[in-house]
């Protein structure tokens, strides 16, 4: 990860969480919004490998732990973890096909959210319940995989603008 | 120059401890969490852009709410052809009553004069989270929005600040499963505890069991973080076992939280109680009237709502509804148009056995 990528990562972050808390979060459609973060997260990861994912990941889940009120550090240890793994599954393909993202990112998002919920529980908030989650998961990862093929395209295109030596997609 | 794996999961699990270490601490801290200057400080950096950001999409946000609400639309413009027809025969009738309305209000706002002050906001954002009802609204510090202060809109009670930073604060909605809000049943005047229930209806938890709760009652909020005598909803059903020590009534909030815009924070609250405020504050300007209510919930424009309209204070437990000084819609009047609880309050249940 080189310096003009890692600052490039960084305003990713920025305008996601700018974008997810003015515009995302503020409407419900059927009880769940998309997670614009997780998306960018893991488009980055998708690009850039599991320390980009794990940086980015640990980097976008503390700055929305501040933003929220549950307990300091849930997000950042689930993003990070979300994030490497994700960028260690792109170590399997050669190349990736229009749709192995779109899946990839469904399947981390709710994997990313089960978790993310857990942990919150474990912890003691009361807000997580299970009948909730089961409920909202499943529309979360629909949401995320159809914002996936834009925020990965955006991704690649500037990454590739801005550090063209990086391994093609 | 990333093959090198050993490094990065060196990396990983370095972040990894630190992520343990910031929930332990966190945790184990609760209110006294030595991050919350960070907080602060980041919502102070997030909260101009998200402001920013905010500006620019606020159409583009409109619409997308409005095409996840078709279904509730429909139902909704149904619900408001059938009003308007009964609104419409009911303007001839109340144009009298109207003109009393419009005296008292006048007297209203002089009672009301200083009780509270309440600054205008814009909602900016939400928690960028799934499981947190919470929204940033664009006041904070330097407009004198302190910790715990209630925040409401044209239709009722809102919430209350829980986080403040130096441009925008944080508001835990009502709706949020972590919200309590002491309040009462308007006409009888029964306490107890409104809880949130997330997207779903909200829990009002009403001592005595024996309580009798009719649909469509408006709650108001009983004053104790919260300023006195804000509507929070109106009771939908209720229900109590036999040997409960509370009715449970199920609550439908006035306000439409999904779409939340400008609210109000009510920043400053005079030291008066309930009965004090039945009294002008500075009695020089009407010394005719010693004893009026402030914003009666029940004097909303309807054909059995003279009651209370013709005699003002007359049992002190009828709930008052502060007048918002600086709100774009008379608290009372848009909650009390949307339940009409006086035209046909049918028991929602007997009490129980």
């Amino acid at each position: 990860m080189t310096g003009p990528r890692m600052a490039l990562a960084g305003l990713w972050l920025v305008t996601a969480i700018a974008v997810q808390g003015a515009l995302v979060s503020r409407f419900t459609f059927f009880g769940a919004h998309p997670d614009l973060v997780l998306v960018v997260v893991l488009s980055i990861a998708l690009y850039d490998g599991p320390l980009a994912g794990a940086l980015c990941g640990f980097a976008a889940g503390f700055a929305v732990d501040l933003l929220s009120d549950h307990v300091l550090g849930v997000g950042a240890l689930v993003l990070c973890v979300a994030g490497y793994a994700t960028g260690s599954v792109r170590d399997y393909y050669d190349r990736f096909s229009a749709t192995t993202p779109i899946v990839i990112v469904a399947v981390a998002s709710a994997g990313t959210t089960v978790v993310l919920g857990t942990v919150l529980k474990v912890l003691g908030d009361a807000r997580v319940t299970w009948s909730g989650m089961a409920a909202d998961v499943p529309r979360i990862a629909l949401y995320d995989a159809v914002l996936t093929p834009f925020v990965f395209a955006a991704v690649s295109a500037l990454n590739r603008r801005v550090d063209p030596a990086v391994r093609e997609w | 120059m990333f093959r090198d794996t050993r490094r990065v999961r060196q990396l990983l699990g370095l972040m990894i401890l630190t992520s343990f270490t910031l929930i332990t601490i966190d945790y184990r801290a609760g209110a006294n969490s030595p991050f919350r200057g960070l907080r602060s400080s980041v919502g102070t950096f997030f909260g101009p852009i998200e402001r920013g950001v905010s500006g620019v999409v606020r159409p583009v946000g409109n619409a997308l709410s409005t095409l996840g609400n078709v279904g509730n639309l429909n139902k909704e413009v149904r619900k408001l052809r059938a009003a308007s027809a009964a609104v419409e025969q009911q303007r001839h009738t109340n144009e009298d009553k109207q003109r009393q309305f419009d005296d008292m209000g006048k007297l209203l706002k002089l009672v009301n004069g200083g009780q509270y002050r309440t600054i205008a906001a814009h909602v900016i954002g939400a928690a960028p989270s799934n499981f947190t009802w919470t929204v940033t609204i664009d006041a904070g510090s330097d407009r004198g929005v302190r910790k715990d202060k209630t925040v409401v809109n044209g239709d009722g009670l809102v919430g209350r600040v829980i986080e403040v930073s130096k441009f925008t604060s944080t508001v835990l909605l009502a709706i949020d499963v972590e919200s309590t809000v002491a309040a009462r049943l308007s006409y009888t005047g029964e306490r107890g505890l409104v809880k949130g229930n997330g997207p779903k209806d909200m829990q009002f938890d009403v001592t005595p069991a024996t309580t009798e709760v009719r649909s469509g009652q408006p709650v108001v909020t009983a004053g104790s973080t919260f300023v006195p005598g804000v509507p929070i909803g109106e009771v939908m059903a209720t229900r109590a076992a036999p040997g409960d020590t509370t009715r449970s009534v199920v609550l439908k909030p006035y306000v439409n939280f999904s779409n939340l815009d400008i609210v109000g924070v009510v920043v400053q609250q005079e030291r008066k109680t309930d009965l004090d405020a039945l009294v002008p504050a500075n009695p020089a300007p009407s010394p005719s009237s010693p004893a009026i209510p402030r914003c009666p919930v029940s004097t909303a424009p309807s054909s059995t709502g003279s009651s209370s309209a013709s005699t003002p204070a007359a049992t002190p437990t009828v709930p008052m509804v502060p007048c918002l000084g600086s709100m774009p819609a008379p608290v009372s009047g848009a909650a009390a148009a949307a339940s009409s609880p006086a035209t046909s309050p049918t028991p929602a249940t007997s009490s129980s056995p």
